[in-house]
């Protein structure tokens, strides 16, 4: 005997009720039976299955309200019409007070855009957890401070990034420790790189053959380092990052084992990386396995090359235990070398250790405090309108509510159309704010200063902004809804002049609250625009500080002349002599020369002299000290810096001539004061040098720096691996027009000396001076915005909390005048009611701004955090722009009609 | 007078139940129905129609034998009470007096 279609049978059976089952399905069977006799088993099945669906929801939809399915349809449909009612009541509502409507949503944008960037931000840069296994377990190594020997920094290569570095005699030293392991020395370096696109200059980082090990990666091809790659016979090694062998190598496959060039020597290729480490700075493109040699301890330290160093902590020790052990090293190192106790060659190393992910984030740290106290004051400012503007619309509904709360409806029923209102415009606000989010971050980054480079990293966090969104919207839909909630049930008092009375003080006390809104905003405004004001003033100065060289029609690159190459001095300085012959044959160049350091980098060289005829000094700590430039003949003139006295450099200050040497102004002023340098004497590398001229201070570290002491040397008088440092030194070209038009024809000059010599870092050296004070520029800009947009809000602010009392107080300004108050009492009293409001903000803005200068001190130049013209000439702002904006109702006050008012009650 | 008529499916289930000598079951009910009318009934509402009945007091039900053709399952009887039957009665009348005197014709104009 056939059976109806099991499957069909248990999923019916599920949706019947107990007691319908047995009935249903054996009615349905029992037909299925007949049709298969009469159709076919095919059909039956097909049939049963039909009629199985339309049982199984029919009688799940209309089994509810046996009593009357059409009841049910109703209650739907009455449901679905209420909703598109309070839908239409809302946007009706919204429509009507689209002023403040409007105003709610870009206040609810900028909040909710501000505070999604700005957690953003801060996620970003501070809170992320470095892309390393175990990233607490990291730690960086490096030395503290460098004490000032005369000898102890001489020759030391400096690198771009700060913060000290660590002796390899120590890191020989600390191979041995018990509280960190893997200990890996890195350095970032610039090296000539030759690919079939030709001789470039490339980002690279040698590191210790631990590296990868140390920080978990994996090779995306190829290996990372071995061990044997440190070996003393062992071939260069190099691994690339996926970047470089994407972009430069065009993904191919072959190239493990295969060789490239860099600065002139071929270097195996292990291996490509997997993703891009980013350390020790994210766009790396090579790391080359370093080959540091390591002198025993006792040697002394002045030709060592000082690397900073990562490590991993050892299971159970903590950053305090390896600091410990630190010192007894640096004491060990102390102990093992001789001259160090006397303190004249060297001094005992001090070692710090700390956490990698807080050393990263340190140099961001303070400008994002800054940029972060900003933004949250903006945020303030915001939130607080919004809570303002939300409050003046609930006020304004308290009629309307009685109204419909009298007529019966229920407190749902009325409180629905508000919350509609609500969602639709948080629903608005919400999607400006992330787009809003979504513009300042991609934005951001084109104004941000180098030190806030990561900011490009930073990516939309979809958490902070469903975070802000949730507040936004809590402290939106409560307040929206407050006029449904705070009116007692239902009652016609509420219409009668005392319940009007009563919702009149329920108002007032609206009203006390807005007007504490609005002082807190008009306190922020202050705020900013002090913070605004000191970095306009901060530019100002800026702006007129004498860099000492004339950076608009100068244009400055670097070489980077690979060492082993050059070592020889004759064919350095034919190098230089062809480039710069050639340079000199283009119509548009009025001046061009090298230098060891060009302006604004880090200086290469610096030490101490001797004056001749002077007592030699007692300590290390009393020798003059001095950066030491080399420079060619025609270099001053090509970046701009006029000598004072005496003369320049000329092409007959050769090697064999006298050798002579030119002080700026400031070396002249701190050791010759009083006295004419120019003719005496200098010792310098046990050489002695004439004075022959005294050139403009340059302020090499940028323009908020002090100028340091500099002797410029001719670079014939120098040996060469003094005579030019790659990372700092290249050469400065001088023009008629603009100065990036002969950038083409100095890459050519070079080729033409030798085309394996890359050139980088081009850049006017006004372009250059501009990004010494990027930071200021950028904090100057978001501060002024801010401060716009703060003084604008609260502006409305002053301007909607006045309106809103002139119009509730219509009657009374019109009892007055009708009793023979004049105009001008009246416009005195509302104005004694703004000049309050304003008083009270411009004071506790300036408070708030004395204790958050400090914040800013670091940003500010040539001016005082506590500067009084400042705060004065922002409390000065704020003030007119409010009285302005209280003018306008103040207005409307005088000219209330007495006759009018008088009947309208 | 009673206030509330009946829809037409309730009405055609009575109407079945007395056919079938004012006792039966959902098979043949369904049946009935869909010969008299010859039109195709929907299976829920005709259910549906059988309870809500039940629910007014117009017909009761009880659970009958299984049969090996309906796979074992009892047959739910439903009996048509007085009530019910008055109910039909008067549905029926209502009707009726609603059709006196109509004509053919005015049938016609009626379309």
């Amino acid at each position: 005997m056939t059976t109806p279609p099991r499957l069909a049978v248990r999923w019916l059976e599920r949706r019947l009720n107990p007691d319908e089952r047995q009935d249903l399905v054996g009615d349905l069977t029992e037909q299925f039976h007949a049709r298969v006799a009469r159709h076919g088993r095919r059909a039956a099945a097909r049939w049963f299955w039909r009629e199985s669906l339309a049982l199984a929801w029919g009688f799940s939809w209309r089994r509810r309200d046996v009593v009357s399915a059409a009841h049910e349809r109703v209650r739907v449909r009455w449901f679905l019409s209420n909703a598109a009612m309070d839908w239409r009541h809302a946007w009706r509502a919204l429509r009507a007070s689209r002023g403040s409507a409007i105003s709610a949503m870009l206040t609810l944008t900028v909040t909710l855009g501000l505070a999604t960037s700005l957690f953003s931000v801060t996620n970003g840069l501070l809170l992320r957890p470095l892309p390393y296994p175990a990233p607490d377990r990291l730690v960086r190594l490096a030395e503290a401070e460098i004490d000032r020997s005369p000898y102890a920094t001489s020759f030391a290569p400096v690198m771009p990034e700060s913060g000290g570095r660590l002796s390899d005699v120590a890191i020989g030293l600390f191979a041995s420790a018990t509280t960190i392991t893997h200990l890996t020395p890195y350095s970032l370096v610039g090296r000539a790189v030759t690919t079939a696109a030709g001789t470039e200059q490339r980002v690279c980082a040698e590191v210790g053959v631990g590296f990868f090990e140390l920080l978990g990666l994996q090779p995306e091809r190829g290996r990372l380092f071995i061990a044997a790659d440190a070996g003393a016979d062992a071939a260069p090694t190099v691994v690339l990052s996926e970047t470089f062998w994407r972009d430069v190598l065009e993904s191919r496959d072959d190239i493990v084992g295969t060789t490239l060039v860099i600065d002139q020597v071929p270097h195996m290729i292990a291996g490509v990386a997997d993703g891009s480490p980013r350390f020790p700075e994210a766009d790396i493109d090579l790391w080359i396995a370093g080959r540091w040699r390591w002198p025993s301890p006792g040697a002394r330290r002045n030709f060592s090359m000082w690397l900073p160093a990562i490590a991993r902590l050892a299971p159970g020790a903590t950053v305090e235990d390896a600091s410990q052990e630190a010192r007894q090293v640096g004491a060990m190192i102390a102990a093992a070398t001789p001259g160090l106790a006397d303190g004249t060659d060297v001094a005992v190393p001090v070692f710090r250790i700390r956490p990698l992910q807080d050393d990263l984030a340190q140099p961001v740290r303070p400008a994002l405090v800054a940029l972060g106290a900003a933004m949250s004051l903006v945020l303030i400012v915001a939130a607080v309108s919004l809570v303002n503007l939300l409050l003046a619309r609930s006020t304004a509904r308290h009629r309307e509510m009685a109204v419909r709360l009298t007529l019966g409806a229920g407190r749902w029923r009325i409180t629905r159309p508000l919350l509609f209102e609500q969602i639709l415009i948080a629903g608005a606000g919400g999607l400006g704010g992330s787009l809003l989010a979504l513009w300042i971050l991609r934005v951001m980054p084109a104004f941000a200063p180098g030190d806030l480079s990561g900011l490009a990293d930073v990516r939309f966090d979809t958490a902070s902004f469903l975070f802000v969104s949730a507040v936004a919207l809590t402290l939106g839909i409560g307040v929206g809804l407050l006029p449904a909630w705070q009116l007692p049930a239902g009652s016609l008092r509420d219409l009668s002049p005392a319940g009007r009375a009563m919702i009149g003080r329920r108002v007032v006390s609206a009203e006390a609250a807005r007007r504490a809104l609005v002082t807190v905003q008009v306190a922020l405004a202050v705020v900013l625009l002090v913070g605004a004001g000191l970095l306009a003033r901060t530019m100002w100065t800026l702006s007129r500080v004498d860099p000492g060289f004339e950076g608009e029609h100068a244009v400055t690159v670097k070489i980077g002349l690979p060492e082993l190459i050059f070592r020889e001095p004759e064919r350095q300085s034919g190098f230089f002599d062809q480039v710069l012959t050639r340079l000199a044959q283009h119509p548009d160049v009025i001046a061009a020369g090298a230098s060891s350091t060009l302006p604004l980098n880090p200086v290469g060289m610096s030490g101490s002299f001797t004056i001749e005829g002077r007592p030699r000094p007692a300590t290390p700590e009393e020798f003059p000290r001095a950066n030491k430039v080399a420079v060619t003949a025609g270099y001053l003139q090509a970046v701009g810096t006029p000598i004072l006295e005496g003369r320049g450099f000329s092409d007959e200050d050769t090697a064999a001539a006298e050798r002579v040497a030119i002080i700026d102004e400031s070396l002249a002023r701190r050791y010759f004061p009083g006295e004419q340098p120019i003719g005496q004497r200098i010792e310098y590398l046990r050489e002695m040098r004439r004075i022959v001229g005294i050139a403009r201070a340059i302020k090499q570290r940028g323009l908020t720096e002090q100028d340091d002491p500099v002797i410029y040397f001719p670079s014939a008088q120098m040996p060469a691996v003094m005579a030019f440092n790659r990372l700092t030194g290249g050469i400065a070209v001088r023009t008629s027009g603009d100065p990036l038009a002969v950038v083409p024809f100095i890459r050519t000059a070079v080729r033409e000396a030798d085309a394996t010599v890359p050139v980088h870092a081009v850049a006017s050296l006004g372009d250059r001076l501009r990004d010494t004070y990027s930071s200021q520029r950028f904090y100057a800009l978001i501060l002024g915005m801010f401060a716009v947009l703060a003084v604008v809000v609260s502006v409305l602010g002053v301007y909607g909390v006045l309106a809103y009392a002139v119009e509730r107080r219509q009657a009374e300004f019109g009892l007055r005048r009708a009793l023979g108050g004049d105009e001008r009492h009246i416009l005195g009293l509302v104005l004694r009611q703004v000049a309050v409001l304003i008083a009270v903000g411009a004071v506790a803005g300036s408070i708030i701004a004395g204790l958050g200068a400090g914040l800013l001190r670091s940003l500010l130049f040539g001016v005082d955090a506590l500067d009084p013209a400042t705060f004065s000439a922002a409390v000065t702002l704020v003030a007119c722009v409010g009285l302005l904006a209280a003018s306008v109702p103040a207005w409307r006050a005088m000219r209330v009609d007495p006759a009018r008012t008088l009947r309208a009650d | 007078m009673p206030r509330e008529g009946m829809g037409e499916i309730e009405h055609f289930v009575l109407a079945a139940l007395l056919r079938l000598d004012g006792e039966s079951y959902g098979v043949p009910i369904l049946e009935e129905i869909a010969t008299r009318t010859e039109r195709a009934v929907s299976r829920p509402s005709v259910y549906i129609a059988l309870r809500r009945l039940e629910s007014k007091g117009l017909v009761t039900s009880r659970l009958g034998e299984a049969t090996p053709e309906r796979g074992g399952r009892a047959k739910r009887y439903f009996r048509l009470t007085r009530a019910g039957a008055r109910q039909l009665e008067q549905t029926r009348l209502a009707f009726e007096r609603m059709w006196q005197g109509l004509t053919p014709a005015s049938r016609r104009t009626a379309r």
